[in-house]
């Protein structure tokens, strides 16, 4: 079914993360390299063994949704829906037909925050006190449906989830819809809203998450030889994916163009990265296979990062066996954002985007020495960029690997 | 529990649940037309009367049309006579 010479492009950019609710105000924020984890006061963190993360404060819904819609919607939906809305208006007035629009969303944890309430409330332990809103506010296609009938999209609307993974493969597979010609625009990210007691315990159990209490400013360092772990974030992101000879038909503003999009699995280990970064690796020379692009043609690597010792060392292997020893700049937005995993991927593809309109490379946050295991240019201050195409990667407990390639327009 | 008592408690429910003014939360407000309850809605409404005044029947609300019919339901129920 593939329609030849169909060509995507980002018409629309739409964020909420810790770093700004506005991409000219993240991308300062990265720019500048200060870290978003504070201490949680949402919750008592007394004996959860870490007690920061990465939150956005004051989520006013108003502007958006009618109040009984919003508290409809867990907070992962309501991030999903501002960003996306954002990034819908960011892209004009669309000229495609409701039923030629697709979104796909990714999550990871879904409504979690309305699953715990329901959970460890009430009066009883066994079952909980789950109310008639707790399955569509929990279900974790909630954001797709909210941004479809929000926005009358009448053309696929689905759910992708490779946990950490789930916004890169929600936008690679947007843009596959779109090249394929199933449909004319496509919103797609991520969204994520898991800042809660369990989620945390289970990650710090699970020996992922940095324990640097002291310090939470100096928590999330990718790639430096010092980092112990990621922080734990939330947010949301949404692109505007639309055939890019309608957008030109309409006189869009075209940020970039998605080139390039490649899906594998380690097929190894529930959480830890295969051997060499293997997977990683396979997954970025198809990414360059479909962009039909050389490595040497990608101005920057937009990496994982997550700061965690195992992912980033796996990936600057793999980084370093498809390039070749230090031969792409790496950076990481980790550093500033933390870990918003299902909605990483697409704020790292916002900043790459966004990269590419800039012409330059964010810094690595934290980066005080690297690792010398991971042998790759890491990039720790602002770079000026030659306007070549973005790789940006996405890995997933599960071994679920996404890559997505930007190129300028 | 007064009668008048069963009808606070059912507007403020109302109130909460469908997000409207109190002041149009009145006995004979349509609760679809007026004041734009849905299926989930009126489920909630289910539940918190239960939450009051433990298990009612499914059908309980099944053909209320006015904030009115179902302060006269939850009367009727309180009073044993259903």
């Amino acid at each position: 079914m593939r329609v030849p010479g169909v060509r995507v492009a980002v018409t629309g950019l739409g964020v909420r993360t810790p770093a700004g609710a506005h991409p000219k105000e993240v991308w300062n924020a990265l720019l500048a390299g200060r870290s978003t984890a504070r201490p949680i006061t949402s919750f008592d963190t007394e004996g959860l063994g870490v007690g920061f993360a990465c939150q956005i404060a004051g989520l006013d819904m108003e502007a958006y949704l009618p109040p009984k819609q919003a508290s409809r919607l867990d907070r992962m939906a309501q991030l999903a829906v501002c960003a996306a809305t954002d990034a819908l208006a960011d892209a004009g007035a669309l000229r495609a037909a409701p039923q030629r629009q697709a979104v796909v969303t990714g999550t990871c944890f879904g409504g979690r925050m309305t699953d715990e309430l329901v959970m460890l409330g009430g009066r009883h332990p066994e079952r909980g006190d789950p109310g008639p809103l707790s399955v569509p506010m929990a279900m974790h296609n909630s954001a797709a449906a909210a941004i479809s009938m929000h926005h009358r999209i009448q053309g696929p609307s689905l759910s992708v989830e490779t946990a950490c993974a789930s916004g890169s493969h929600a936008i690679g597979e947007a843009g596959r819809l779109v090249r394929d010609g199933y449909a004319d625009v496509a919103i797609a990210g991520g969204a994520e809203a898991c800042i809660t007691p369990t989620v945390l315990l289970g990650f710090r159990r699970c020996q992922v998450l940095s324990q640097r209490d002291d310090a939470p400013e100096r928590a999330s360092r990718p790639f430096d030889r010092d980092r112990d772990g990621f922080v734990l974030a939330e947010g949301a992101a949404f692109v505007v994916l639309e055939n890019l000879e309608h957008a030109m038909r309409r006189d869009a503003h075209v940020y970039a163009e998605l080139t390039g999009y490649a899906s594998t699995s380690d097929a190894h280990h529930l959480t830890a990265p295969s051997p060499q970064g293997e997977g990683a690796a396979r997954c970025m020379r198809a990414a360059l296979a479909d962009a039909g692009l050389a490595p040497e043609e990608i101005s920057h690597v937009n990496a994982h990062g997550t700061g965690t010792p195992l992912n980033d060392v796996a990936e600057a292997q793999a980084i370093n066996e498809v390039f070749g020893p230090a031969r792409v700049p790496v950076t990481s937005v980790k550093g500033v954002t933390g870990h918003a995993i299902a909605a990483a991927g697409a704020i790292e593809a916002v900043a790459a985007v966004l990269a590419l309109q800039e012409q330059a490379i964010p810094p690595t946050a934290n980066l005080e020495h690297v690792d010398p295991r991971c042998e790759v240019d890491v990039v720790g201050r602002v770079r000026p960029m030659p306007p070549r195409p973005v790789m940006s990667n996405s890995f997933g407990f599960g071994g679920h690997n996404a890559t997505l390639i930007f190129s300028p327009c | 529990m007064s009668e008048d008592d069963i009808a606070t408690v059912v507007r403020e429910h109302c109130v909460r649940i469908l997000k409207v003014d109190p002041g149009r939360v009145t006995g004979d407000a349509l609760l679809r037309e007026d004041l734009e309850a849905d299926s989930l809605d009126l489920a909630e409404l289910h539940v918190a009367l239960e939450d009051r005044w433990g298990p009612l029947p499914r059908e309980t609300l099944a053909d209320v049309r006015t904030v009115g019919d179902v302060i006269a339901k939850a009367r009727l129920l309180l009073s044993g006579s259903v």
